[in-house]
């Protein structure tokens, strides 16, 4: 992933400049102020382990590499196969952090109840935008909800009654007319359930989406296929990927997937990152995962998740995410 | 030396003893973790709680701590589900004096809306809380409280009917008073940006619900759709966004004149069960009417699930998955799952039923019976839906404009519908085995007949174990570059690749003939055998000017692009990834086991057969032909058999190389889901023990019995072959 990035940013200067002003405007998206920094305590060591979204392994990557930095002596392992992969393993134990990029299913807290007999713990973490990409010289504005809709799904319970599946079919003309060659996520990532849920108004897919991985593999094929379009985060941004402006409703104003828009509300596919941990009711969470979900909701923390391209949740969240914890 | 021999047999033999019982003990595991699939539902009673007469409503916590149930008085009664006793009366202070006349819970059952005799309606929310103690037990408690007074009409008349839905933004109640009209009243809650909830109010009268009178409502957990069934047997649906908007009345009973009885709305908001008064119970959802040219969508009879001996009384639907619960005039209690149509168990009724309530995790059931007793039972239901139909029959899901087979297993939330069908992915596996194999096969065999025939036996002693080491790459290494490498170089250069596909005969041909008109003294400078290397710059030649003439040929053809002429004139997709792809990469794969099982063949055909056929006059080509390959022909059999075997199971190169696309579709073009990668891209997002789990140790042991069938008919085929030409 960030090798390609730095490949792009050699490759091409024009490139270049582009992203130094996405990095401007990165920095332009601060932690609140009123965020504390992360206080390290003594004391702390042993391991931990993390399983579960592949949206969020950078993520859980660099706040590992940051809580390291405070604490020498503890490892952490990442593993990021899909959201769908950590309730299994927090049920059987094999992880203590459990990254989701979306809600648990009633299903699986059902399952994890009956392990424990109490529910898991659910932290935000992060906003994300789930970007629909195109190949960077695909002309088209923007897409609206119904028409996404239509273009990934066989149920279409987004209204619209025919089938899209030709980009000549979404206004472009001349070379551009032509089949629209589908990429998505495989059902293991919560990004898949997230997509499905908002943007097929949770109908089906259709059998000719190509189903990758991990996130960087579906930006890296619509990077290689000129008529492609795909999901994903909007932390998978590359030089060679265009994220599509998205309308809510047909005919409504195309919002752009970026910080601004999630933050208001208006870009329809704004979503929460999240983290579950395992904690008995009554007893205090065991110190070095309460000290990680410390880290990860505080100043430090939240500033990782801005330098891997999402967005930092407001204060007032993380100061009540902050309290479940105790 | 005999001690030794013995030692040796009996050590071989427990070993094959050995793999024989590890090869069953996989089996056997395989089978284990995929039998419980078809074992049927469990219910068992609980307790039976006594003293609860004419109950109108009954309700359990999540956990099944905690269950009330209403009756006339206005109260709520709360009773003790696993020990059978009434616990407390909670009393409706404001309702106080009028009697209860229609009571409605929200699918969680933690939210409920009451009506009396003088047309008041108040919401009651039970704030069901799990308390943990310090020994690890845990009780539920319940907090009331009591919403606001509404009236709806004139407020003298007294509410028979009400449906209800609650969620965090809102709540909807649908209520009917005595003179048959229908009202909706909404609430919904607003939350600024500060945190403070506003909560807004709104009645309005459902107009256009005569003449027919109505006798059953049902409103979907989101509140977005409202159901009225009637005594004529129609279904009202309406859709509620801002204003209720009249969508289409459909007859939810097809027996004409015979009446509604119960309607229930399956999770997802889409479906509406509709019980008969004779008993008859269907699923209905919108879908593309086929009669309209426009494809407008209609409310179509999907599922017909059964038909009750007696009048459906009561419809309770799982919170958790697409089953429900039914009770009819006799009292009996069955089980259902709307996917597969399948009626999972019944309960033999004893005296009518006059409540039901399902679990909210779908873990139980309650019954309130005329007789003033709640019966509790508990239910373990842990795969409702499969059934054979649903692995490899056609089943109309919900959305869907017609029946299909469709592979989507998992999905977002809990409202999804699973869909299991093996079909795809057995289509799939057979689609990309047979292009491997038609690729594989010419290629493999063709070469193994010049190799042990033809070719000089110094080549040989270099050409074999190199093709053998072709057997060791990695397939994950095949799968790679077929994946990122080949497929999108391919895709630009299809025409040039067919085209080099063709012209590489083409030019061999020519070669030859060439070769039988230069003149002797130069030909003789190559020891028979040993020709072969000349042809190596031509094949590069003959691939070199399929590519460098196909951009011309894609011009003069294909209007210039091949993909958009495919489409356009045959309306066949061009997938990046796709079968052209897989059968290069796991042809790669299967060649190097084909040609060395077959050339081993090919070879141990005794040297005086081949010697005598040719001292008969036959020429080298007709030996081969005629007398090597068809004594070798049981091991060349045994060849692509277990060629077919590695294909069959082939894993990381389709998994990287194909898109795992579920599609039914014999096109070359694009490309299909295996059974294997399907296991691989599957397993470790699938709940342990759960149904997507089991299914997946299904679809293993399917893979096992393929395997199984074609080696040991292949074996059979082998000997028989063995008997009829010979023993090589």
């Amino acid at each position: 992933m960030r090798s390609s990035r730095v490949a792009n940013l050699v490759a091409a200067p024009v490139m270049l400049v582009i992203l130094v002003g996405l990095a401007s405007a990165q920095e332009a998206m601060k932690v609140p102020d009123e965020v504390a920094p992360y206080q390290p305590t003594s004391g702390i060591s042993g391991s931990l382990s993390s399983i579960g979204s592949d949206t969020m392994n950078n993520l859980m990557t660099l706040w590992q590499e940051g809580f390291k930095k405070h604490y020498a002596s503890v490892t952490v392992q990442v593993e990021g196969k899909g959201s769908s992969t950590a309730p299994p393993a927090l049920i059987e134990g094999t992880a203590q952090v459990g990254p989701m990029s979306r809600a648990m299913k009633q299903s699986e807290i059902d399952e994890f109840e009956r392990r424990f007999g109490y529910k898991p713990t659910e932290i935000r973490v992060a906003l994300d935008a789930l970007a629909v990409w195109v190949h960077k010289d695909n002309p088209v504005k923007g897409l609206s909800l119904p028409q996404i809709d239509a273009i990934f799904s066989s149920t279409r319970k987004g209204g619209l009654a025919s089938d899209i599946a030709d980009w000549g079919q979404l206004g472009l003309s001349g070379d551009w007319a032509r089949p629209i060659s589908l990429y998505g996520r495989n059902s293991a990532s919560g990004t898949y359930g997230f997509f499905k849920d908002h943007a097929l108004f949770k109908g089906d897919f259709k059998n000719s989406v190509k189903e990758q991985p991990g996130s960087a593999s579906v930006v890296q094929s619509v990077e290689n296929d000129r008529y492609a379009i795909g999901y994903s985060g909007m932390g998978y941004s590359t030089a060679g990927v265009r994220a599509v402006p998205v309308a809510s409703k047909e005919g409504g104003a195309f919002v752009a997937a970026d910080i601004q828009h999630v933050l208001d509300g208006s870009y329809p596919l704004g979503r929460y990152l999240y983290v579950y941990v395992n904690k008995a009711p009554n007893k205090p969470l065991e110190p070095l995962l309460l000290e990680f979900m410390r880290f990860v909701l505080s100043r430090e923390g939240q500033e990782v998740v801005i330098k891997d391209g999402f967005i930092p949740c407001p204060s007032k969240i993380l100061s009540e995410e902050l309290k479940k914890l105790q | 030396m005999i001690l030794l021999d013995r030692a040796a047999g009996l050590g071989i033999m427990g070993g094959g003893a050995f793999i024989v019982l590890a090869v069953i003990g996989i089996l056997l595991f395989v089978v284990l973790e995929a039998y419980p699939l078809f074992r049927p539902a469990k219910i068992w009673p609980i307790a039976t709680t006594a003293g609860l007469a004419d109950v109108r409503l009954l309700g359990v916590d999540e956990y099944r701590d905690l269950a009330y149930a209403l009756g006339s008085a206005p109260s709520i009664r709360l009773f003790d589900p696993v020990g059978g006793k009434t616990v407390s009366d909670l009393p409706l202070d404001s309702l106080a004096g009028a009697s209860l006349t229609a009571a409605a819970a929200s699918p969680r059952h933690d939210r409920l809306v009451v009506g009396t005799s003088d047309g008041r309606i108040q919401e009651i929310d039970l704030g069901f809380s799990p308390v943990y103690h310090e020994d690890g037990r845990r009780t539920t408690e319940a907090e009331m409280e009591q919403g606001r007074v509404r009236r709806i009409g004139e407020g003298t008349l007294s509410v028979r009917r009400l449906a209800f839905s609650s969620q965090d933004a809102g709540s909807v109640t649908l209520a009917e008073t005595s003179d048959g009209r229908i009202y909706v009243l909404r609430e919904v809650v607003r939350t600024t940006l500060v945190g403070e909830a506003v909560r807004e109010h709104a009645a309005l009268e459902l107009g256009g619900v005569k003449p027919s009178r109505a006798t059953a409502l049902a409103v979907s957990e989101s509140g977005r759709a409202i159901f009225v069934g009637m005594e004529d047997g129609g279904v009202q649906a309406w859709s509620l966004e801002e204003e209720p908007r009249f969508l289409e009345t459909f007859q939810g009973v097809e027996k004409p004149g015979v009446p509604v009885t119960a309607l229930a709305v399956a999770i997802g908001g889409n479906t509406v069960i509709v019980g008969g008064g004779d008993g008859s119970l269907a699923g209905w959802f919108r879908s593309r009417d086929p009669a309209s040219p426009q494809g407008a969508k209609r409310f179509m009879p999907v599922h017909r699930i059964a038909t009750l001996p007696s009048q459906v009384v009561a419809l309770a639907p799982s919170g958790r998955d697409r089953g429900f619960v039914s009770a009819d005039g006799s009292g009996a209690v069955r089980l259902h799952f709307l996917t597969n149509e399948r009626t999972l168990l019944a309960l033999a009724g004893d005296g009518a039923v006059r409540a039901l309530a399902f679990a909210p995790k779908a873990d139980g059931i309650l019954v309130a019976t005329e007789s003033g007793e709640a019966r509790h039972y508990g239910l373990h239901n842990p795969h409702p839906e499969i059934s054979l139909r649903a692995l490899f029959g056609k089943i109309w899901y919900e959305g869907y404009d017609r029946p299909d087979r469709v592979w989507q297993s998992t999905g977002g939330s809990d409202e999804f519908e699973g869909k299991f069908n093996l079909v795809p992915l057995l289509f799939g596996t057979i689609k990309g085995t047979l292009y491997a194999l038609l690729f594989a096969v010419p290629i493999a065999l063709l070469a193994a007949i010049y190799a042990s025939q033809f070719l000089h036996h110094r080549i040989r002693n270099v050409l074999k174990p190199a093709i053998e080491i072709m057997a060791a790459l990695p397939s994950v290494v095949l799968g790679l570059i077929a994946g990122l490498f080949l497929a999108p170089r391919l895709e630009t250069i299809v025409p040039g690749t067919i085209f080099s596909l063709v012209l590489l005969p083409v030019f061999f041909l020519g070669a030859s003939i060439l070769w039988k008109v230069f003149p002797a003294r130069w030909t003789d400078r190559f020891p028979t055998g040993t020709e072969v290397i000349l042809l190596i710059p031509i094949a590069f030649l003959a691939i070199w000017s399929g590519q460098a003439l196909g951009p011309l040929l894609e011009r003069a053809l294909f209007a210039g692009d091949f993909r958009h002429w495919l489409n356009g004139a045959h309306g066949v997709r061009y997938d990046q990834r796709n079968c052209i792809v897989v059968g290069f990469a796991m042809g790669f794969a299967v060649i190097p086991i084909i040609f060395t099982i077959c050339e081993d063949a090919l070879s141990a055909v005794p040297q005086g057969l081949v010697s005598g056929s040719i001292a008969c006059g036959a020429s080298r080509w007709q030996t081969a032909l005629q007398i090597v390959l068809p004594a070798a022909g049981s091991g060349i059999f045994s060849a692509i058999m277990i060629g077919f075997g590695r294909a069959v199971g082939e894993t990381m190169i389709v998994l990287m190389a194909t898109g795992n696309t579920p599609i039914m579709d014999w096109s070359i073009f694009n490309g299909m889901r295996t059974l294997s990668a399907n296991i691989a891209v599957e397993v470790p997002e699938a709940p342990y023990r759960g149904t997507l789990y089991r299914v997946l140790f299904f679809s293993g042991f399917l893979l096992f019995l393929t395997t199984f069938i074609v080696n040991t008919a292949a074996e059979v085929i082998r000997l028989r072959l063995k008997r009829k030409y010979g023993n090589y």
